[in-house]
C-alpha cells in the first residue's frame, strides 16, 4: 500500500472514531438534559396550578380555576388532565367537565391526598386506551397551616417521549450535518498533509534511485529545514562522495594505464627506429637510443614495483624487517645515488647527520626507499642553484624517536593541497606542468607515508609557496609494538 | 626552403626520436613540452605542421587542436596527432576536432615521416 493511502486511511479512521464517540456522547447528554428540563417544566406547571388553586380558594372563584385548568391542557399537549381536589376529595376543577364535583376514591388520588409534599407517581390508565401511561404530579395546597386540597396534573408519558424524540431528532440532524462538514474538512486536511509529507519522500526515493543507477551527480532538491530536507542533503553528500570515489577509481586506472603504456611505447618506438635505421643508423645514435630504452625499462619496472608495494599496503600485507639501523649510512648511500643528478641540475645536495644520533629500529631497505622517494621529489621540484638538505636529530618531546628531515628550496606546495599530497596519484596539477622531464608516478609519497607508519613513525610536511618544502618523518630507536591499521 | 615542424609532447624521449627522424630528413624542428607552450610557439614561430601528443598535464592535445582551429591565422595548420590513446572513440574525437592524421604510440618513425610527407604533397598539389 502506498504511504499516502496508509496515511489517509489511518487519519481518516481516527477522525471517524472521534466523531462517532463525540456524537454518541452528545446525544446521551442531550437526552438527559431534555428529560431534566421537561421534569422542571412539569413541576413548574403543577406549582402554577397550586398557586391559582390557592387564589381560587381565597376568593371562592372556582370558575377562574376551571378556565385555568382548561388553558393548561390547551397550551401544553403533554398534559392528559389537570384537576383540583378539595379536602373532602371532591373535584373542584377538572379538564374534563364531566368529573366536576365528583368524589375521587381511586388509589392514585388517595396517595396524592395523603402526601404532604410534591408527590410524583406513574401508573397505567385503564379507561383511556390512547394515553395509557401517565405521570401524575400532585402538590398539596395550604391556606395558612390548614390543608385545603391538592392540585394535580397528569402527563401522558407517550406524549412526553414524543416531545423528547422530536427534539432529539433535531439534535441528531444537527450533529449529522456537523459530522459531515467536519469529516469533509478533516479529509481534505489529511489529503493535503499526506501530500506534503509523501511528496518529499517521493522526491527522495526518485533521487536515491537515480544515484543507485549510477547518476552520481544527481542533486535532490528539497527546500525547508525538516528531517526530510536534511536527509536530502545527506543523500546529496553521499552522491558527491561516491562520485569522488568513482573519479578516484577512474583517475587510478587512467594513471596506471598511462604509466605502463608510456615507457613501453617509448621502448617499442626506439626499437622500431633502430630496426628501420639499420647499421648506419645504429652507428649514429644507437648507444644513445639504447640508454633511453634502458631508462624507460627502469622507469617501467620501478612503477610496477611501486604498484605492487601499494597493493601490498592496501591489503595490509607489507612486511618489514626492522633491525638496528645507522641512519647516517643509509642517508650517505642515497646522497651518493643522487650526486650525479644533483650536479647535473646544479643543486647542492648535502647531508648533515650528527654522529651522536642513536640508531633507529627500522628496515634498511624500506627506509632507503623512503629517502629515495623524498630526495628525488625534492630534486625534481627544486630549480637549478637551489639546495636539498638531509638532517636528523633526536626528539626531545617524544623520547625514543629520531626525526629525519629532507628540505629543499623548491617551488613549495599550495596550502590547500598539503593534506592531499600523501594520497595516491595526487601529484598536484601545477607541479606536473612546471616540471620538465620524467614525471612522478604519483605513488611515491603514499608509499613513504605507509612505510613510515608501518615502523610506528609519523610523516608530515611544512611548505611555503616559492620558498621550499620540508618533509619530516620520525622513526623509533627501539622495538615498538606496531599497531596494524 | 625547409619546412618547419613543431613537436609537442611532454615526454622528452618521444620528442627526441621524432626530432631526430625529422631533422635527418632535412626538416627544421622546434619543440614544446606543454599545450600552453605549443600555442605560444605556433603564434611566434608559425610552423608548417604540428605533431601533437594528446595526454599532457594541464592543457591537453584536444584543447590545443581546438584553440588552433579557432584562430583565423592558423586554422589551416596541418596537425598530426601522435598519442598513446588507441581507442576508436579517441581517434574519432581527434579527427572531429580537425587533426589531419592520427597515429598511435608506439609508432614507426618511418611511418610518421611518410604521413608527414604525404600531407605536404597534398598541400603543394592544391
Amino acid at each position: 500500500m502506498k504511504l499516502r493511502t496508509k496515511f489517509v486511511l489511518l487519519i481518516g479512521l481516527v477522525i471517524a472514531v472521534v466523531m462517532l464517540i463525540t456524537s454518541v456522547l452528545l446525544l446521551i447528554f442531550e437526552k438527559q438534559h431534555l428529560i431534566e428540563e421537561t421534569k422542571k417544566d412539569q413541576i413548574a406547571l403543577v406549582k402554577g396550578l397550586g398557586r391559582v388553586s390557592r387564589e381560587a380558594l381565597l376568593t371562592k372563584d372556582y370558575f377562574f380555576l376551571i378556565n385555568y385548568v382548561k388553558a393548561i391542557k390547551e397550551n401544553t399537549n403533554t398534559v392528559a388532565y389537570a384537576l383540583f381536589i378539595d379536602r373532602e376529595n371532591r373535584i373542584l376543577a377538572h379538564t374534563d367537565p364531566q368529573f366536576l364535583r365528583q368524589i375521587v376514591e381511586d388509589s392514585i388520588s388517595i396517595k396524592s391526598q395523603a402526601s404532604q409534599t410534591l408527590f410524583i407517581q406513574s401508573y397505567r390508565m385503564t379507561s383511556d386506551p390512547d394515553n395509557p401511561e401517565i405521570i401524575d404530579i400532585s402538590l398539596p395546597v395550604f391556606l395558612g397551616e390548614e390543608r385545603k386540597g391538592t392540585a394535580r396534573i397528569g402527563f401522558s408519558k407517550a406524549m412526553l417521549n414524543e416531545l423528547i424524540d422530536t427534539t432529539l431528532n433535531k439534535t441528531r440532524q444537527r450533529i449529522l450535518i456537523t459530522v459531515l462538514v467536519v469529516s469533509l474538512f478533516g479529509l481534505m486536511c489529511v489529503f493535503i498533509l499526506a501530500h506534503t509529507i509523501t511528496r518529499p519522500v517521493k522526491i527522495l526515493a526518485e533521487g536515491a534511485d537515480l544515484i543507485g543507477q549510477g547518476k552520481l551527480d544527481t542533486k535532490i532538491r528539497l527546500k525547508g529545514k525538516d528531517e526530510l530536507a536534511w536527509l536530502a542533503t545527506k543523500f546529496n553528500e553521499m552522491g558527491e562522495k561516491l562520485e569522488e570515489l568513482d573519479q578516484m577509481k577512474r583517475d587510478f586506472v587512467s594513471s596506471v594505464t598511462h604509466e605502463l603504456r608510456s615507457p613501453l611505447g617509448a621502448i617499442e618506438t626506439y626499437i622500431n627506429k633502430m630496426l628501420d635505421g639499420g647499421f648506419e643508423g645504429f652507428t649514429k645514435t644507437g648507444l644513445e637510443d639504447l640508454t633511453i630504452m634502458k631508462n624507460n625499462a627502469i622507469r617501467l619496472s620501478r612503477f610496477i614495483n611501486d604498484l605492487l608495494d601499494v597493493a601490498k599496503m592496501e591489503a595490509t600485507r607489507m612486511e618489514i624487517e626492522p633491525t638496528s639501523l645507522k641512519i647516517s649510512s643509509v642517508v650517505q648511500d642515497v646522497v651518493t645515488l643522487f650526486k650525479l643528478k644533483a650536479e647535473e641540475k646544479n643543486i647542492n645536495l648535502e647531508a648533515k647527520i650528527p654522529s651522536e644520533l642513536p640508531e633507529a629500529f627500522a628496515d634498511s631497505e624500506r627506509i632507503r626507499q623512503v629517502l629515495i622517494n623524498l630526495v628525488s621529489n625534492s630534486l625534481k621540484f627544486t630549480p637549478g642553484g637551489g639546495s636539498v638538505n638531509i638532517t636528523a636529530e633526536t626528539m626531545k618531546e617524544t623520547p625514543g624517536y629520531i626525526q629525519i628531515r629532507v628540505s629543499d628550496t623548491g617551488m613549495g606546495i599550495p596550502p590547500e593541497d598539503l593534506d592531499k599530497i600523501f594520497d595516491k596519484f595526487q601529484q598536484i596539477k601545477e607541479a606536473r606542468e612546471k616540471v620538465e622531464g620524467a614525471k612522478g608516478t604519483g605513488l611515491g609519497l603514499f608509499i613513504v607515508k605507509n612505510i613510515v607508519e608501518l615502523h610506528g613513525g609519523k610523516v608530515w610536511v611544512r611548505s611555503e609557496l616559492g620558498k621550499g618544502t620540508t618533509f619530516i618523518f620520525t622513526l623509533p630507536t627501539r622495538n615498538v609494538k606496531i599497531k596494524n591499521k | 626552403m625547409a619546412k618547419k615542424i613543431l613537436i609537442v609532447d611532454d615526454e622528452k624521449d618521444y620528442v627526441r626520436v621524432i626530432e631526430q627522424t625529422l631533422t635527418d630528413e632535412g626538416y627544421k624542428v622546434i619543440t614544446a613540452f606543454s599545450g600552453k607552450e605549443a600555442l605560444e610557439k605556433v603564434r611566434d614561430e608559425a610552423p608548417d605542421l604540428m605533431v601533437l601528443d594528446i595526454n599532457m598535464p594541464g592543457m591537453d592535445g584536444y584543447e590545443v587542436c581546438k584553440e588552433i582551429r579557432k584562430d583565423p591565422l592558423y586554422k589551416h595548420l596541418p596537425i598530426v596527432m601522435l598519442t598513446i590513446r588507441r581507442e576508436r572513440n579517441d581517434k574519432i574525437k581527434g579527427m572531429n576536432l580537425g587533426s589531419d592524421e592520427y597515429i598511435t604510440k608506439p609508432f614507426r618513425p618511418k611511418e610518421l615521416l611518410l604521413r608527414i610527407k604525404k600531407i605536404f604533397q597534398v598541400i603543394s598539389r592544391e
